[in-house]
């Protein structure tokens, strides 16, 4: 029997829970588990209830404060931030007899998710716990989303581009690590950035004590990127349907929520999500209507039937046009809010984007920002920083007014944002230079891009609605990096002197056999969170050259997303 | 910390250090023969020296030591001493091999890094690793294992390690420490910015968040003559001092302390509107206090005012008198948003007629006119444009029977109006 490699993808989930079970059978007897509420539905994605109960957790709880717990045993499962662990410390400490004696079995077990931070050991011993708890890490495999997307669903983007803080690099390089068992080793590997090396470091570090892929398995090529190597591609507006979706609605480890209606975004059970994920949201819509007109004759149908082909309907059928309705219904709704959040004022957004890719505009541009910041503070925040990176920096005096702007409107609490912005690199400074107000000035970035191929206006006819270049996404105007990076390591052969001119690229490394991409499967990761945008430009060229692709990162972002959690700092 | 339990933790974990010497032919107490031998030889060496230089004095002979006690016992006391000796450094200081056991979560003990090279080796060491539960675990042994300003002078070389332990001191909320490190490196605004952000996420009672606010400013920003934020900085200080005095007077309940100035502004719009300039609760003074553009002001006063219904304040605050008693626009925001929002408070067709006139192009006028149910003023426009096919059609999607139908019925009669189709 032929192994395909959604077969191989499927083992992670399985390894995942062998990995929590083999916990549980260590701590023997019933036993109460107390889960973060952001890791449930993680949980969920790889063991089931029956499971937990058969290996003694006799109830569940969410972590929250005065939890009162019913038996004595308690395991308690968290993310490895240490205000979290505190909160565990503090309800174990609440449970805890004032005159209890020393040297009793410990009760109380600490599962850490991706792993146990060292500094928590120490803030054991301080609480005075030492002894009393246990500590182990659970370190879940990438969790498959949407085909061959693999997330370990942990945002990572903050801690490592605004705390500069690495500390959750090697969980993502663990589960690059097992990736590579399963798959095999890269014949080629391409790294863009800092932590993309660090990360090659960590896989070898684990590799050494722990031994590498037995198999005679390999894959073609692996590219690892920085987040902040390309970071126009999450502040740009795409046009494509599941990057919409992700921008408009929560998605929580692959379910879609809307309102009341939750829907699993796989191609595999959602033939409908299959068919429209990659296409452009205004061709979406034509297509809805043609389905929901099919249901409507398939319903009208039954009405007419015999009995006997009624029985045959409701054993093969039925359970199959229920759901399809079902997810008809959540995309239509999913559709018209798309439409509602980007209203009327879609065209002008784009134009502006596409002004500020090609420096034009900039009075306009800024503008528009002030326009609509009271009203629209996301948007206006990533339109803001998008100028500033693709026009090489924004001048005091520009910024002085929007900032201004925006803390009247929003609240003076929003001082520290701006700061923020600019240490991640998200928003970038420039002095007052006459030179720039020169109608033939360029930026630096937009030079760059242009060498890199990312703005196809520049190097070709952009063709109106055709899909036939990766920039399609967004509306042909760019097309994202890790993208044009996957066309250049697939095209080697064909062109070997562009690979060479990416080492020119700062921090890029490139290391293997090059010649011929074999066999013809390249993983990509990115590192600080992926787009959908990314996701559905990378899956264009894997249709069109005819490889198989992995997408792997610590998460999936939007630029909202990203804009939402820098303000939470 | 001085439990039983702990001392126990620390002989465990001695004693792992003295099983490392295993693999080095060392015994478990750490000495190995051959050490012993030339111990014993130097031994030897010094008694005769030692008898030599004693020769003068009382001198008794003494038995070979050897055959009072055995030489397991010899063994043992001189183990004793070569155990201080035996620097544990020289063999299993392996910062690589520490660092991938703290990657992969095995024990891994740091107190045989001693020496302060072996210190930053380690460190350096795993700044290049990129694994930052490493750095931040070897910071806090550097910090309990070195004199503060040590610690200053390696850290103030290497930024990598300083931000993952700023970020953990921020978790910790160790404010003074922050300021300490990043003052240290030259970075104040930094660390102004830093306070800053610590005190406003973690302080929700204002009177607290007031007086950290005043104290963060006049120890941090005050100094910075180039931050950009530091005139925000005040105007916030300023603004939380408004809402604590205008909250106790009647009527001004609602306000929410820690608001938006614009909200503040809205309240202002919204129960002291006739207020004269200069007193505190006015909107102009607000606005001027905290210099709000001309165009949010305009914005806040049109929604509160438009929400009342107060369409005379409306066309006080958007006309100016020209020459000869005429009206002159005076808006800061485009005119479609004027209407926007007029319209979403559902003023009268006729406050919306007098705006729409100020639409220059005719085709956008006609447009914002039909979509806000300014029926006459679309009927007017296409009358003027004399397209009677155009109003033929606008009457048919008319509601029958009603004014506006009427209205455009009998324009379409008009024999006045020369029809260009």
């Amino acid at each position: 029997m032929d192994i395909t490699l959604g077969d191989r993808l499927n083992v992670l989930q399985q390894i995942s829970q062998r990995k929590l079970v083999e916990i549980l059978k260590e701590i023997p007897g019933t036993k109460d588990l107390v889960i973060e509420q952001k890791l449930m539905k993680i949980l969920d994605s790889f063991v089931g209830v029956s499971v937990l109960k058969h290996y003694g957790v006799d109830k569940i709880y969410k972590m929250e404060q005065g939890l009162k717990l019913s038996n004595s045993q308690h395991i308690f499962l968290v993310s490895s931030d240490l205000i979290t662990c505190k909160r565990v410390l503090d309800q174990i400490q609440s449970e805890i007899p004032p005159n209890s004696k020393p040297h009793v079995q410990p009760y109380h077990h600490i599962l850490v998710a991706p792993f146990v931070p060292a500094i928590l050991n120490l803030i054991i011993e301080e609480e005075g716990l030492s002894g009393l708890v246990t500590l182990q890490t659970l370190s879940w495999e990438f969790i498959r989303l949407d085909g061959n997307i693999l997330s370990l669903e942990n945002s990572m983007f903050i801690d490592f581009y605004y705390h500069k803080d690495t500390t959750l690099l090697p969980a993502l390089g663990r589960g690059l690590w097992s990736l590579q068992l399963i798959l095999g080793s890269p014949k080629l590997t391409v790294t863009l950035g800092k932590h993309s090396q660090q990360i090659l470091k960590i896989m070898d570090s684990v590799r050494q004590c722990l031994g590498s892929s037995n198999i005679e398995n390999e894959i073609g090529a692996l590219i690892i990127m920085d987040r902040n190597y390309d970071l126009v591609t999450p502040l740009l507006t795409p046009v494509t349907y599941a990057a919409l979706l992700h921008e408009v609605i929560e998605i929580n480890v692959g379910t879609g929520i809307l309102g009341k209606s939750q829907v699993k975004l796989d191609p595999d059970k959602d033939k409908i999500y299959e068919e429209v994920r990659d296409t452009p949201c205004s061709e979406v819509f034509p297509f809805l209507h043609k389905k929901a007109k099919l249901l409507k004759s398939e319903q009208n149908k039954i009405q007419t039937m015999k009995l006997s082909e009624m029985e045959t309907y409701v054993t093969t059928q039925l359970q199959k046009t229920r759901d399809l309705t079902q997810q008809l219904a959540f995309h239509i709704s999913a559709c018209q809010l798309i439409a509602d959040t980007l209203s009327s004022d879609f065209q002008t957004l784009q134009e502006i984007e596409k002004c500020m890719l090609e420096c034009k505009e900039r009075k306009e541009c800024l503008n528009y920002i002030e326009r609509y910041v009271d009203d629209h503070p996301l948007r206006t925040l990533r339109l803001l920083c998008l100028l500033s990176i693709t026009s090489d920096g924004i001048t005091q005096s520009e910024l002085d007014s929007i900032q201004k702007l925006y803390l009247h409107a929003h609240g003076y609490k929003h001082i520290p944002l701006f700061y923020k912005l600019q240490s991640i690199g998200l928003l970038k400074y420039r002095s007052e230079n006459i030179l720039h107000k020169l109608s033939n000035w360029n930026s630096e970035w937009n030079n760059n891009a242009q060498k890199l191929k990312l703005l196809p206006s520049y190097f070709r006819q952009a063709k109106q609605k055709n899909h036939s270049c990766p920039s399609y996404v967004f509306s042909n105007v760019y097309v994202p990096l890790i993208a044009q990076i996957l066309n250049t390591v697939v095209n080697q052969e064909k062109d070997s002197k562009i690979l060479d001119e990416l080492t020119n690229l700062p921090n890029c490394v490139i290391s293997g056999q090059r010649g011929s991409l074999s066999p013809k499967m390249v993983m990509i990761c990115v590192i600080g969170g992926i787009t959908y945008a990314e996701i559905t430009a990378c899956r264009f060229i894997e249709k069109s050259t005819g490889i198989q692709l992995i997408l792997t990162s610590d998460s999936i972002i939007t630029g909202n997303k990203i804009l939402e959690k820098v303000q939470d700092i | 910390m001085t439990s039983a339990k702990d001392d126990e933790a620390f002989w465990n974990s001695s004693e792992k250090l003295c099983f490392r010497f295993d693999n080095n032919e060392v015994d478990q107490f750490g000495v190995s023969k051959t050490d012993i031998d030339q111990l014993l030889a130097g031994i030897s060496n010094t008694s005769t020296a030692e008898t030599s230089l004693k020769s003068t004095v009382n001198y008794q002979p003494l038995k070979p030591m050897l055959s009072i006690i055995s030489e397991k016992t010899l063994d043992c006391i001189l183990a004793m001493d070569k155990l201080k000796n035996l620097h544990p450094e020289t063999s299993s200081v392996q910062p690589d091999i520490t660092l991938r056991k703290i990657l992969l979560g095995q024990p891994y003990s740091l107190e045989q890094y001693k020496s302060l090279a072996s210190k930053i080796a380690l460190l350096d060491a795993a700044i290049i690793s990129g694994d930052g539960n490493a750095i931040l675990i070897i910071i806090l042994f550097l910090t309990k294992t070195l004199k503060r300003s040590l610690v200053q002078k390696i850290l103030a070389e290497r930024l990598d390690a300083v931000n993952v332990y700023i970020r953990y001191l921020s978790i910790r909320m160790q404010i003074n420490e922050i300021t300490d490190i990043l003052t240290m490196l030259g970075q104040s605004t930094d660390s102004a910015m830093k306070t800053l952000h610590i005190i406003i996420k973690n302080t929700r009672d204002p009177d607290r968040l007031l007086n950290k606010l005043r104290n963060c400013y006049k120890t941090q920003f005050s100094a910075l003559a180039e931050c950009k934020e530091a005139p925000f900085v005040q105007s916030y200080i300023k603004l939380l001092e408004w809402q604590k005095i205008a909250k106790v007077v009647e009527g001004n309940e609602e306000i929410e302390l820690n608001s938006s100035v614009l909200d503040c502004l809205r309240h202002a719009c919204k129960g002291h509107w006739d207020l004269p300039e200069g007193k505190l609760m006015s909107p102009t003074n607000l606005s001027q206090q905290y210099d709000v553009s001309s165009r949010q002001y305009q914005k806040v006063a049109l929604e509160v005012r438009a929400a009342a219904k107060e369409w005379d304040d409306i066309d006080r605050l958007l006309l100016t008198k020209g020459w000869l008693g005429s009206k002159k626009l005076q808006i800061y925001l485009p005119i479609e948003d004027v209407l926007k929002i007029l319209y979403k408070n559902s003023a009268p067709p006729e406050v919306l007629e007098k705006y729409l006139k100020y639409v220059d192009n005719i085709e956008r006028r006609l447009e914002l006119s039909k979509n806000m149910q300014c029926f006459r003023m679309a009927i007017d426009i296409l009358v003027q444009q004399a397209d009677r096919i155009a109003l033929t059609e606008y009457k048919i999607k008319l509601q029958p029977q009603s004014e506006e139908y009427f209205y455009a019925e009998g324009m379409l009669r008009m024999p006045a109006v020369k029809w260009k189709n």
